[in-house]
Parts: structure tokens; sequence; C-alpha cells
């Protein structure tokens, strides 16, 4: 007892430097904890995002293209699915249910989606969990939106509000269908999904803002009132994807075939799961390469603890040989300086995880608006905590090497230190 | 009462080295009285404090400290000896800059319960045997709370002094510790040291080159440089 508090008592009076070696062992570790969280979290977000669905298909894509626009919202598609393919597909019967997804438009940079009311009653998140309603009810007539939790959060839309659509994606749009403004009448609990950050309309909604528009542009000199178009045929030519429900799991890949086999229209079916093991095959390559920086950043930090322990050694002689008249031995000296490698090793774990944490707490709101991705303030994963403890075991075991200097150097000076 | 110190033909080679570095026929020191050990540099001084300590071990004879056969037990043993019995005072920079003056003269009772018990039984507390101590060595009670580098040398020096004699020694040993104070600073810490050894019944070993600090001791015992023992060794013969 009496030794830690000497130790702690000797590193207080070398306290900038200890502080500033704290700091670097806790910066080297709070990376590596940060990496390990965004990676886990984004894991998570992204296989939460969709369940439930067996198939999705979009026109002639990637695979991963198909999946990133559909369900993630990121990036555009590149072609579409005529409504006479999908009314085909919907017809076959080994399928169960199906959502079709018009996307394209945008509010204020969150995504508008036209899909059906079929969309709130088979579309399923996280593990198997249905959409629900914060307050209002699913859109009914063609000018009715329902928006995802953190639309009408950040915008601060209540039911009944009205709000414009703009045609294209992006923050800032100088078309606008202004003609056509839409209700809001449903406001969806949070999912911790890229749904939150979605309007939802039905695809008449779609087909009548777009009436009086062709190939992306307005028509000049033509334009219909958002009354008189509700009285036009306000069926949809084509839709982006669909999502698909099969009858049974089992009939799932004859499906696909299928789809991707249809000799009208080139067609692309992906299942969901498969194609995310795709992407983290992708992505593992950039994790790992990150993951084993911050663990050379962890190992630099080690390295450059042992080298300030090493280099303070020379001028602790007298210290030392203090200690050695006063009856310690030299085990109690290579004890000394392991206990004081090891207090950096642990203490600067602590300072890691709570630089970690302040870390996560500060950047989770702007991550979450951003990226649609909830960092979690948790313990690290059980593998970490694993390398985490091996870490500081490491660091006990690294003050052997000054512990060992020290230890000669006592055994060589005596009593006799003069420096 | 036990001997402070006997020596029996002792001889310290360093490894690898021909000559002796040391070599001391018989030396014997009663419980309590005080023996000065003069001699020029390189003459083994060092080496003799530290074979003293239970540092070193000679390469041939014995060593009693206290009747305890010191040079042949084991080095955890003599480490926990040098702890328990023997006081230790160095040239100069004895104290711990990161404890206060009274933590400093506590530390051999923290780290060793032999001299936490002979001081807890002298006093009531550790801290007043530290201050007991310390007025004993006329350091200024507004000094105790300090830290160390607010003392001057020879107060440094006197709270060594304290330290040594904290939890009752039954040695002490020092280094040439007036080697770094003024003549009139000497004076006053050969008085003290002496005095407090033989009041508290400390033997004392004392090393230092000044043949004028003679007079404060019992017995004298002069060391002689290598080259001057090598000299007479080769006129013996």
């Amino acid at each position: 007892m009496n030794w830690i508090r000497l130790a702690l008592a000797s590193l207080w009076n070398r306290r900038i430097t200890a502080l500033l070696t704290l700091g670097m062992v806790a910066l080297s570790l709070s990376l590596l904890l940060t990496v390990d969280r965004v990676r886990e979290d984004t894991r998570a977000s992204f296989s939460n995002t969709l369940s439930g669905t067996d198939l999705i298909v979009g026109g002639r894509t990637g695979s991963l293209n198909l999946l990133l626009y559909s369900v993630f919202r990121i990036g555009n598609a590149t072609n579409n699915i005529s409504w006479e393919s999908y009314a085909d597909l919907r017809r076959n019967s080994a399928v169960a249910w199906t959502v079709p997804l018009s996307l394209g438009d945008s509010h204020r940079g969150y995504r508008v989606i036209g899909t059906t009311t079929d969309y709130f009653d088979h579309y399923q998140y996280g593990r198997n969990q249905p959409l629900s309603f914060h307050s209002g009810v699913p859109f009914d007539d063609v000018y009715d939106v329902v928006l995802g939790s953190e639309v009408a959060q950040a915008l601060d839309y209540e039911l009944g509000d009205a709000l414009v659509v703009a045609h294209g994606l992006g923050t800032t749009s100088f078309e606008n269908h202004d003609d056509k403004p839409f209700t809001v009448v449903g406001i969806l609990n949070p999912t911790g999904t890229p749904l939150d950050r979605s309007l939802h309309v039905p695809l008449e909604g779609i087909t009548a803002m777009h009436v009086d528009w062709q190939r992306g542009v307005k028509l000049p000199g033509y334009s219909v009132s958002a009354e008189e178009a509700r009285t036009m045929d306000l069926s949809p030519d084509s839709v982006t994807a669909v999502l698909v429900g099969m009858k049974s799991r089992v009939q799932t890949f004859a499906f696909q075939r299928l789809i991707n086999q249809y000799r009208a229209e080139p067609l692309s079916a992906i299942i969901p799961g498969a194609t995310l093991q795709e992407l983290w095959q992708l992505i593992g390559i950039a994790e790992n390469a990150l993951i084993a920086v911050s663990f050379m950043v962890v190992v630099t930090g080690l390295l450059g603890m042992v080298t300030v322990i090493l280099a303070g050694l020379n001028e602790r002689r007298r210290e030392i040989a203090i200690l050695r008249a006063l009856g310690a031995r030299p085990g109690h000296i290579l004890g000394l300086l392991m206990l004081e490698s090891g207090f950096y090793g642990l203490a600067g774990l602590v300072a890691g995880l709570l630089l970690h944490w302040s870390l996560i707490a500060l950047a989770s709101p702007w991550v979450q608006a951003g990226y649609g991705i909830e960092l979690s303030l948790t313990l690290p994963s059980p593998t970490l905590l694993v390398v985490l403890s091996g870490f500081v075991v490491l660091a006990f075991l690294a003050g052997l090497l000054p512990g060992w200097k020290a230890y000669r150097q006592s055994l060589s000076d005596g009593l006799t230190a003069t420096t | 009462m036990a001997d402070a110190l006997s020596i029996e033909s002792l001889a310290f080679r360093w490894p690898k080295q021909q000559h002796n570095t040391l070599s001391i026929d018989s030396l014997l020191l009663p419980a309590g009285s005080s023996l000065f050990v003069r001699g020029p540099s390189g003459s083994g001084k060092s080496t003799l404090l530290n074979l003293l300590a239970g540092v070193l071990v000679p390469t041939e004879g014995l060593i009693r400290v206290l009747d305890q056969p010191l040079s042949q037990q084991s080095g955890k043993a003599r480490d926990r000896f040098r702890a328990d019995h023997i006081g230790y005072i160095f040239q100069q920079f004895n104290l711990l800059p990161y404890l206060s003056v009274i933590d400093n003269v506590m530390l051999p009772c923290r780290l060793s319960r032999r001299r936490l018990e002979k001081a807890l039984s002298e006093a009531e507390s550790l801290t007043a045997a530290a201050a007991d101590r310390l007025s004993r060595l006329n350091i200024p009670e507004s000094l105790w709370q300090q830290r160390v580098s607010a003392l001057s040398v020879g107060q440094q020096q006197r709270v060594a002094a304290a330290r040594g004699l904290m939890g009752l020694p039954e040695l002490v040993i020092a280094d040439e510790p007036t080697s770094a104070l003024d003549q009139d600073n000497v004076d006053n810490f050969m008085d003290v040291l002496t005095g407090q050894c033989q009041a508290l019944g400390s033997a004392l070993v004392f090393v230092s080159h000044d043949r004028h600090l003679a007079r404060w001791f019992d017995q004298e015992l002069v060391l002689e440089s290598e080259a001057q023992a090598q000299n007479k060794s080769e006129s013996v013969s």
C-alpha cells in the first residue's frame, strides 16, 4: 500500500510529463474505441433498416446500388420498372405482398417516397418491428403526406400543416411543386433508420405533381391545378423499386431467378440480407484498415509511454538510491516502475473511455441527422473488452523494460549514486 | 548488549579485478559507540558503506551487524535488515522532493514495521515521533510541513539525520554528510548528529576524507587508497 502511495506521489511530482503521457495513451485508446463503436453502430444501423422483406426488385442495375437507393436512400436509381411489369409480378401466385416505391423528389433535403398504404402494413425494421404512428393516420387523399419522426421534429411540422415538395434531390431546389401543396396527416414513431428522414406520399400524389412535367422539366405554358389533377388518371407509369414479400421463403430463389430473366423488361431482384453481406465485404476492407491503424496508434502510445519512463529514469537515480537505503529491494524498484507504467495503462484506459464517450455524445446528434446512424453510449463490444484488458496487462508488462533497467542500475549504483 | 559491528578478515574485489578494492583484517564496534572512517577517494569508503548496509557482499571474510552474519544472508534478508536496523545518511540530496519534510522523516517507519513499532513505543503517534526527531536536530517547527526545496542544504542534512534516527535503528551510517556544508554548519551538524546518536543509543559509522572530524568519534579507521595499499604490499615483499 505504501509503495503505491509513494509511486503516486512520485508521479504527481512529475505531473506535467505524466499528464501528457496519460493524454497520449488516452487519446490513442479513445481513437480505437470510437472507430470500433462507429463500425458496430453502422453495421447495426444498416442491418436494422429493413427486415421481413424477401426481395427488392428494381430496374436492371447493380445489386448494391439497388439496395442503397431503395432502402438506405443513398444514390439514385438509373432505371425504373414499368407499371405493367410491376402489375405482372404482383399477380404472381408466390407473392404475398408488394410495396412499390417511387423516388426522386425531396423536401428541404429529406427524400419524398411515393408508395401505397401497403407500406405501413408491410414495412418492417429491426427485428421484424412494424411501423407505428406517433400521431395521425396513413395517407388517404392524393395530397396527404406522412412524415418520418425526424422530419417532423427537425422541421417542426404538426398534423394539418401544409408543405411543398421540391423536384429532384438536395436541400435547395429552384423547382418546387408549389402549385400542389401536401397536408400532413400522419407522423411515424422513431425507428432509428433512414425512414425517420423520409416523407411518404401516395403514388398518385407523385403522378399528380408531375402531370404538367415532361422529362424532368415543367412544360411551359401548360399547367394543371391541384384540383384539376384529381380528375385525371393518376395511376403511375413506373415505379423505382418494389419490396416483395413471398408467401413462402422457399420460393424466394426461384422468384428471384424469374425476375432476373424477365423478358418484357430488364429487371434486377436482390435478397436484402445477401446483398448486405456483399456490402460488408466491401466495407470490411476499409474497416479493417481503420482498425489496423487504430491498433498501431495504440501501440505507438504504449511505446511512447515506455520511452517517457525510460527517459526519466536517469533523473530518478537519486530517488531510487534513497528508496534502496530505506530498505527497498531491487524487486521493489522493478515493481515500482511496473506500477507506474500499469497506472498509465489503467488511468489511460479510464480517461480514454471518458474521452470516447464525450466524443460520441458530442457527435451523436450530428451523425444521426447527417447519416441516420445512431451512435450508442455503451460499453465496448466484448471482443474489444478482451483487447482492452490485454492492453492493461501489456501496460504493466511494458514496465518490465524500464523496471529491469532501474533494477540493474540500482544494483550497480548501490547506495552511492551521485547523480 | 550485542556489538554494533564486527568484521573479520574482510576483502572485497569487484569482478574481473585483480586487486582488492578493500581489505580489513578486523574491526569491532561496540553497541552505541561511534566510528570514524577516513580515507582518500578510491580507498574503498563507499564500498565499505555498501557492504555494511548489505547492498554488497564481501568476496572474503565475515561482516556481523548486531551479531547477525549479514554477509551470509540472502539479498532479500539483507534489504529487510537494512530497513529494520540501519539509518542511512547520504552526502547530499537525501530527501524525496515530492514529500514534505515530516513525511520524509516518517518514511523509514512506513517501510519497516519494526521501526514503526519502536517509534510508537517512544511516542504517542508516528507524527509525534517524527516531531521529536526534528526538534532534536534543531529543525524549526515552521519548516516541518514545507517542501524539501524550501530548506537550506544544512537543514536538509539535519532532516536526513532525523530520518536516519527514526524508529531507533541500532546503527546509523553516514556517507560524508558534511561535504556540502560550510564550516559553521559542519560543527553544528556534527554536534547534533553525534549527540543524538549517543542519546538514542545508536552506533554511528561515519565516513569522511576530512581528518578534523575525528574528534567527535570513539574510534577511527583509516583506509588507504588502492595505490598506497599496493605500494605497501610491494615494499613488504
